[in-house]
């Protein structure tokens, strides 16, 4: 089995590179979940399931909308389907917290909340939710990022932050 | 070792022909819709006003672009490239051709049989065909079999390298036929995702043998293949770079052990990543996308293992053709064989690629890219230049190797590469930066409502990089057509440019030659990384989505 | 066989990859600088999770 003297050769610089790729390597992940737990810049989790030929039946996405949970706190529950958005709008005032629960009647689509880190796949059948706190009043556009047929490029809605 | 040169036959040399001829043929159609596509953002929208009612829509054509270029021009090539490397490297024929050609004409017969759905717009699903989107039901199967043909064929390489390895006992099993087979293995095992999907899901359900599906494990069953295909088109791009490349230059190769070292981690990491495909999917837990994007980071590891030694092989190789002082050899380096060119071009470009690969891995970063045209901008760095223009640079020699006649127009195909080079470098920019200010991937932008004014320059240099490539890729193809029709013999035959190693091959320690431990750590890491989800998946599964047609 | 002091037997006599490891210095900035520019603008976009 041993032919010759079997060794696993590295160049001393070689051996650096490992050393210092691996480090860098460690560093990103480590900023990452700091990102992540500390100052909360997360992505989705599961939060519920719903029948997407029913949604009426399934309580919350009943009515779509905008609910106040609390002052400044809002809910948001959208509907996604070929080749819209229902609300297509929504107003909240600047300082606002809302937490966007999406899904979707038909096939895939996107939800990106431009100028945000919202940014979800809305897959039907499971419920997408992502939170975002409105500083500045303007405009904000969702648009939908997934391939969902012809009408994909037009399908978008907008939140109008007041001051 | 005198005597040892086991010449391909021309039988065999015209089944791996055969092979390259069906890839550059789905090339050559698959990439003209890319430029449409890349045009249609700068404001030139061609499918309106010229391709309809051929071409039915946007998304027809993207379906061709993604389905031709990343999943036939690419497993074409890689089963006929790694045909070459398990025959030349063993030095001996298959153990079994006949299976081989079935595995090759059942591929064939696949891509026909997805294609003419999609020719006629009734598969206008894309390349990654998500449910509930519902295509005409032989577009999966054409798919299937294309997958199942490309197996077979691997039967036939694992075969005729157990026959090898039977009277070889004590031999290292050569570089490039190792690397040739973990492809192949890492291959079977990524696929099996996709195996599952259509072959329990998508064909039956497609055949109205199953009312609904659930979406969200139908994704799940696909990024298992999704991400791992990525490695399947690279892998071989990395052979090259590895055992072809440095030979090419006028070097060695810089580190044997490495190159196995870094091809079994690949083997290990490259399926357990998908969840990094499905950060911001709504069904999968976030602690399970964290252990994925660990997983990703580690697989990113060989990457940089690789970026090192082929540094080092190529510095080696400038080094003995006179380059001096510290990148001195860079210059030295055949820059004039377009082979070459194409490689450290390729490898240039894919530098970046693997930086966004990087961001696009980072867990929460993935917010700011999901979607977007960063994304495509991406792949277009790493299969599409890394991988593409580095397999265009090994039909470069492999051509004249095959057909014994003179690559046509050798100035034509260096100015080819650097067109790709500069095509790709513009439109990828241009795509990375639009994305990163939240232009949608996937998406005729010339229709959309949403697009504000600071787009504009960039969607200009997206269509511009779009005709660079254009021209480029035809005029490859052309140096292809004119190599095979070419009355200009070679005096003498090309000799396949096999690097040796730096140091002697048999002195790389066995384990990194045995096979049932790495399969093993493979399969442990699968279960580990998968195993849990799937099976809370498939047991909360709600199969309530029937199929739409919405093109 | 050829005329560098290439090693048969793993000793370590032949040069080692200076030029490589000045380009994979720069490319290791690179990666820095331009995964750390997105790692900003992920800062820059706020929050996704209020408990």
């Amino acid at each position: 089995m041993a032919n010759k003297h079997e060794s696993m050769h590295i160049d001393p610089y070689e051996k650096t590179w490992i050393i210092v790729s691996l480090a860098m390597l460690i560093v990103f992940f480590g900023a990452i979940t700091v990102a992540g737990l500390s100052f909360g810049v997360r992505v989705p989790d599961p939060v519920a399931r719903v029948n997407p030929n029913d949604l009426a039946a399934s309580g919350t996405f009943a009515e779509p909308g905008l609910k106040e949970v609390a002052p400044k706190r809002y809910e948001a529950y959208i509907v996604a389907q070929t080749w819209s958005f229902t609300p297509r709008e929504i107003e909240v005032p600047a300082g606002s917290i809302v937490k966007f629960y999406v899904t979707s009647k038909d096939v895939q689509h996107g939800f990106k909340l431009q100028n945000t880190n919202v940014n979800m796949q809305i897959v039907p059948g499971q419920v997408s939710s992502l939170s975002v706190k409105f500083d500045e009043p303007g405009e904000y556009d969702f648009i939908c990022t997934e391939y969902c047929g012809l009408g994909h490029a037009a399908m978008y809605g907008k939140v109008i932050v007041t001051p | 070792m005198t005597a040892n040169v086991y010449q391909l036959t021309a039988k065999e040399k015209r089944f791996i022909g055969w092979h390259f001829i069906v890839a550059v043929a789905a090339l050559s159609i698959g990439s003209l819709f890319g430029p449409f596509q890349a045009m249609e953002h700068a404001g030139w929208d061609f499918y309106e006003k010229f391709l309809n009612p051929l071409f039915h829509s946007y998304y027809e054509g993207l379906t061709l672009h993604g389905v031709l270029n990343a999943l036939i021009w690419t497993t074409f090539f890689i089963t006929g490239f790694i045909t070459f490397l398990v025959i030349y490297g063993l030095k001996r024929p298959l153990r079994y051709p006949k299976l081989n050609q079935l595995g090759f004409w059942l591929m064939v017969i696949g891509l026909v049989i997805a294609a003419v759905p999609i020719l006629l717009n009734q598969a206008s699903v894309l390349y990654t065909f998500y449910p509930p989107m519902k295509a005409s039901p032989a577009f999966y199967i054409g798919v299937t079999l294309v997958v199942v043909g490309s197996w077979i064929e691997g039967y036939g390489f694992y075969l005729t390298y157990y026959q090898w390895r039977k009277e070889n006992l004590r031999t290292r099993t050569p570089l490039i036929t190792f690397m040739g087979l973990i492809t192949m293995v890492m291959w079977q095992i990524a696929t099996l995702g996709a195996a599952a999907e259509l072959l329990v899901d998508l064909i039956p359900w497609s055949l109205g043998l199953r009312a609904g599906l659930d979406p969200q494990l139908d994704r799940t069953y696909f990024w298992w293949t999704g991400h791992p295909l990525v490695y399947f088109w690279l892998l071989p791009a990395y052979i090259s770079w590895y055992t072809f490349l440095p030979r090419q230059a006028g070097g060695k190769l810089f580190s044997d052990s490495l190159a196995r070292f870094s091809f079994w981690l690949f083997l290990l990491l490259s399926v357990p990543v998908g969840f990094h495909h499905q950060y911001v999917d709504p069904g999968v837990p976030s602690g399970w996308k964290m252990v994925h994007s660990l997983l990703t980071y580690s697989v990113f590891f060989p990457s940089m293992l690789t970026a090192f030694t082929v540094v080092a092989s190529l510095e080696n190789a400038g080094r003995a053709r006179g380059g001096k002082g510290l990148l001195g050899w860079l210059a030295k380096l055949p820059w004039n064989d377009p082979s070459v060119a194409a490689q450290l071009l390729a490898g240039i470009l894919f530098f970046f690629g693997g930086i966004g690969g990087l961001v696009n891995a980072s867990y929460n970063i993935n917010l700011v890219v999901h979607n977007t045209s960063w994304v495509p901008g991406h792949f277009h760095l790493t299969v599409s230049t890394g991988v593409t223009l580095t397999f265009m640079g090994i039909l470069y020699w492999m051509v004249p190797y095959l057909t014994g006649k003179e690559l046509w127009c050798k100035k034509c195909a260096v100015v080819q590469v650097w067109l790709w080079f500069i095509g790709m470098t513009i439109f990828s920019n241009a795509m990375h930066v639009v994305g990163l200010l939240g232009a949608p991937r996937r998406t005729p932008l010339g229709q959309a409502p949403y697009i504000p004014e600071e787009w504009a320059g960039h969607l200009l240099r997206v269509g511009i990089g779009g005709v660079i490539l254009l021209i480029s890729v035809y005029l490859f193809v052309a140096v292809m057509i004119g190599s095979v029709l070419t009355k200009k013999k070679l005096s003498t035959e090309v000799e396949p440019p096999v690097a040796e190693s730096l140091l002697d091959p048999q002195t790389t320690p066995s384990w990194l030659d045995r096979w049932v431990p790495w399969l093993v750590g493979a399969a442990i890491l699968l279960i580990i990384a998968y195993g849990p989800q799937l099976v809370y998946q498939i047991s909360t599964a709600q199969f309530t989505s029937p199929g739409f047609r919405v093109w | 066989m050829s005329k560098e002091q290439l090693p048969d037997n793993g000793n370590e006599t032949f040069e080692h990859p200076k030029g490589a490891a000045v380009i994979l210095a720069i490319f290791l900035l690179l990666i820095i600088i331009l995964w750390g520019s997105v790692y900003l603008i992920m800062l820059s976009r706020g929050v996704t999770f209020y408990g």
